[in-house]
């Protein structure tokens, strides 16, 4: 059978069209090019410039403005980080994971005109890893090259090919070599003028001169920060959204008014109680919950406070109250954590057990079972250890001390506010009084980095690499968020092996074997995964929000009209 | 007489002087006995906390508190107020950006609420004891129980949620910097209105009960009573006589209102995310910005004594039996 030559000729007429018009950004891409979005946040940003900045909205801002070599966004459904070209278009990993080269877009400019090279590459991490810069991301310098007086030597560990490639050298085989190197790029012709020790009081802090999908328009402290699209960005990340907005709001109230009000599009941390009245009463918001990595707990001090201070440090004796991990795990079986989410998030936050966050599917120990509410299991616990009221006034006692403590919480958290009271109920009903302290944030965290609190609640965030040793490693003086003071050396090991694991598999079983110990010793109780609540108007259209940042990929977004 | 008096204010200055040197001095060692730090945003589990020992050494704050105050007084006369540890920034900078707003709304909100107590302090006289007159003066005493953040959420509700007549935060709209000069200054006014009618309502509902109760103190005094046998329209009376007589000691409270104006400012700012002195001070509060904090509590400092240097001048001035050796 003759086939007609009519469909064909508009096949190849679609095709020749959809080919034409793939230079085109506009048209490739679902969207509505334009308008502007209204971003409420809480505090205004520290610096733009990612050499200082450290805080979380800051960090979003300086991420739209800058670039990395690769953007990074995390899978939710392998539990995986992923990385994607940035201002690099390839890169290739060494066997021995050593080394990393990079192969550069190079026809990429500056919000000011200039060039785009291998250059600035290097000078950004010459400049991070400079003491004299005093950048916050200092730390990045421990995988590189040292001399033998362990000082970096730059022109080693980021070595320049020529101006489109760029390796780096590691000191020893890193895990993720793309993580390492993912810090935002910062412009060398800027930089390079300014004596090291300068840059940190610099006026070019608030002139940001970068290669991101947006720059900056207006910054009017303490009110806004405009960001425009940067229409000379790389090729496939040109947002559709002409101008973002961020709106500083310190009061909570005002920034969900401003939302229900049309005033704002956009605002995060919004709490459980909001999110169903927005649910219910809005029909024009959308409210998405994103499962993230903040975690709540309960801190016990597993150290005698005046020994160790006394001592500088050196004389580590075991807290009489919390300095027994059967004492801790009784403690944990008395609280009703369950009661506590289901209080206070609703559906909005998920029990922990360990401090892994279930988003990080693979490394989670499944086997684990969740320690129980059980308050007469807790009760025999405490029994079998001496702790009985023999003065029959409530409380429960061992050679005359009652057991009773302070749980001390910073001002302003409500959800802290509510799980101490539901705590001091809890350890009431087996005998033990709670003194509820609600300090100054400021007061609380010098309190609780000086080892000076005896129980509290608090809220970590697990990093992305996995790099738990801050916060569980038994070196208190470089641990120095490990502030309950735990010590368990098989733990040590474990962060040593998984630092030189090679394997995925390896990492997994270690990980698996890290959560057992902890959540044998309960070092800590774990209260629940909160999830961050994004309330947004649905005129904003393509939305997917990613663990690593609500923002990820917000040049997809685009406002329908 | 009038070179007594100028001697007398320059004492009057001096004194004023010597308390701000106090209040800064003990501010100054006070803020540092705080715990907390400055450098808690070094804090991080990927960052070595040497980074902060860094930083806090390029300060200066590693030094003990005698030697940071001897610099600190060093730079303070030289005019320079330091660098804040936070926003880096030179904290003159900060302080003139913030001022500006803060003095905006303030010395409007006060000027408003002079130009308002009067007229009604003088309607209220009028109407002594009846329901508008009690009516009156019972919202005023429910307003001036009512913290100021209470009166701007309830301006807000009605100013903005409701009507939408009013932005409820902000000094100006996103595309400020796009305007003209006059549309900059309608934009300027439509975001100012609601914190300048949060501290003007608040501030009058104080003031006008002091008003009302002075005039009519004054109203039964003898005085009155024999101008009033004496044939003199009521109008006259009420503007020409018990006026006067009750401005003196509405002048005492104003000065002193200055002082808690600037409070009201503070939370007013918070409210409405106004970048003001207010807003400054508290976050750098929060954030152990001593250098800010200091500077802050020193122009706040400043502008209530002259608030009550300016109000006791203003006292003698209209009071001729007042002795200026009074108020020294």
């Amino acid at each position: 059978m003759r086939k007609s030559i009519i469909p064909s000729f508009f096949l190849f007429l679609s095709l020749f069209v959809f080919f034409s018009c793939k230079s085109d950004k506009e048209i490739q891409r679902p969207g509505t090019s334009g308008g502007n979005l209204f971003i409420a946040i809480k505090n205004d940003i520290d610096f733009f410039n990612p050499l200082y900045s450290n805080d979380i909205n800051s960090g979003l801002i300086n991420d739209l403005i800058f670039s990395s070599l690769t953007y990074s966004e995390f899978n939710t459904d392998s539990g995986k980080l992923e990385y994607y070209p940035g201002l690099a278009r390839s890169w290739k990993i060494a066997d021995d994971q050593k080394s990393i080269t990079y192969f550069l877009n190079t026809n990429l400019k500056w919000s000011d005109g200039k060039n785009f090279t291998s250059r600035d590459v290097y000078y950004s991490y010459f400049l991070y890893t400079h003491p004299d810069v005093m950048s916050v991301r200092q730390d990045v310098e421990r995988f590189f090259i040292h001399d033998k007086d362990k000082k970096i030597i730059p022109e080693k560990s980021f070595q320049i090919i020529n101006d489109s490639v760029i390796t780096f050298n590691f000191e020893f085989g890193v895990d993720d070599p793309l993580f390492i190197t993912g810090l935002p790029i910062i412009s060398e012709h800027i930089f390079s003028k300014i004596p090291l020790n300068e840059i940190f009081k610099s006026e070019l802090n608030f002139k940001p001169v970068g290669i991101g999908p947006f720059k900056l328009e207006n910054y009017s402290r303490q009110q806004q920060i405009i960001l425009r699209r940067n229409d000379s960005s790389y090729f496939d990340k040109i947002p559709f959204i002409e101008k973002l907005i961020f709106k500083v709001i310190p009061d909570y109230n005002s920034r969900i008014n401003q939302l229900k009000n049309g005033e704002i599009d956009l605002m995060t941390d919004v709490r459980p109680e909001d999110a169903e009245i927005l649910k219910n009463n809005f029909p024009e918001i959308n409210v998405e919950a994103i499962k993230g990595r903040d975690y709540d707990y309960v801190g016990w001090n597993h150290i005698d406070q005046l020994t160790f201070k006394k001592s500088n440090g050196k004389i580590l004796k075991p807290h009489p109250l919390f300095g027994n991990k059967e004492i801790r795990l009784a403690l944990s079986m008395a609280i009703n954590r369950k009661e506590i989410l289901e209080g206070y998030f609703e559906e909005y936050a998920t029990l922990a057990e360990t401090p892994i966050s279930p988003i990080f599917k693979s490394f989670v120990n499944e086997k684990l079972k969740p320690v129980p509410f059980d308050p007469s299991e807790a009760k025999k616990i405490l029994e079998k250890h001496g702790w009985k009221d023999t003065d029959n006034d409530g409380i429960i006692d061992k050679n005359g001390k009652p057991f009773k403590f302070k749980l001390s919480i910073a001002a302003g958290k409500p959800h802290r506010e509510f799980a101490a009271t539901m705590i001091k109920k809890d350890l009431k009903k087996i005998g033990i009084e709670v003194e509820i302290e609600t300090l100054e944030t400021s007061f609380f965290f010098s309190k609780l980095f000086g080892r000076e609190l005896d129980a509290w609640i608090a809220g970590w965030t697990v990093p992305l690499d996995l790099e738990l040793e801050a916060f569980w490693g038994s070196d208190l003086k470089k641990n120095f968020f490990n502030v309950y003071g735990y010590q368990n050396f098989e733990i040590d090991k474990i962060f040593s092996d998984f630092k030189n694991a090679k394997s995925k598999d390896e990492k997994r079983n270690l990980m698996f074997k890290f959560q057992e110990i902890i959540h044998q010793d309960q070092p800590v109780t774990f209260l629940y995964w909160i999830d961050n609540i994004i309330a947004f108007n649905k005129k904003l259209k393509n939305v997917k929000f990613n663990p690593v940042a609500y923002t990820n990929r917000i040049w997809e977004w685009f406002i329908s009209k | 007489m009038i070179q007594e008096q100028t001697m007398v204010i320059l004492k009057r200055l001096l004194v004023s002087f010597l308390m701000i040197v106090i209040l800064v001095v003990s501010i100054f060692f006070m803020m540092h006995l705080l715990p907390g730090d400055p450098f808690q945003q070094y804090y991080s589990p990927e960052l070595d906390n040497r980074i902060a020992e860094q930083v806090k050494t390029k300060f200066g704050l590693d030094k003990p508190v005698s030697i940071q105050f001897i610099y600190w007084l060093k730079n303070i006369f030289s005019g320079d107020f330091g660098f804040s540890l936070v926003y880096k920034k030179p904290v003159s900078e900060l302080i003139s950006s913030s001022i500006t707003v803060t003095l905006s709304i303030s010395l409007t909100a006060f000027i408003l609420q002079i130009i308002l107590t009067i007229p009604l302090g003088l309607f209220l006289l009028k109407h002594n004891g009846k329901k508008i007159d009690l009516l009156i003066d019972k919202l005023a005493l429910v307003i001036y129980s009512a913290p100021s953040f209470v009166v701007a959420i309830i301006l807000i509700y009605a100013g903005s949620i409701l009507t939408r007549l009013f932005p409820s935060s902000q000094l100006y709209s996103y595309n400020f910097y796009e305007m003209n000069s006059i549309e900059r200054l309608f934009d300027l006014l439509h975001h100012l209105t609601l914190p300048v009618l949060t501290l003007t309502i608040t501030s009058i509902s104080f003031s006008i009960r002091y008003l009302r109760q002075s005039l009519i103190e004054i109203s039964n005094q003898e005085f009155v009573t024999t101008l009033r046998s004496t044939g003199i329209p009521e109008n006259i009376l009420r503007r020409k006589h018990i006026l006067p007589n009750a401005l003196i000691s509405y002048i005492t409270i104003l000065g002193l209102e200055i002082g808690s104006l600037l409070s009201k400012t503070l939370i007013t700012e918070m409210v409405f995310s106004l970048p003001g002195i207010g807003r400054l001070m508290v976050g750098s509060i929060f954030t152990r910005d001593y250098p800010v904090i200091i500077a802050c509590v020193m122009i706040s400092g400043f502008m209530v004594i002259l608030g009550n240097l300016i109000a006791d001048i203003l006292i003698a001035r209209f009071n001729p039996k007042f002795s200026f050796e009074v108020i020294t």
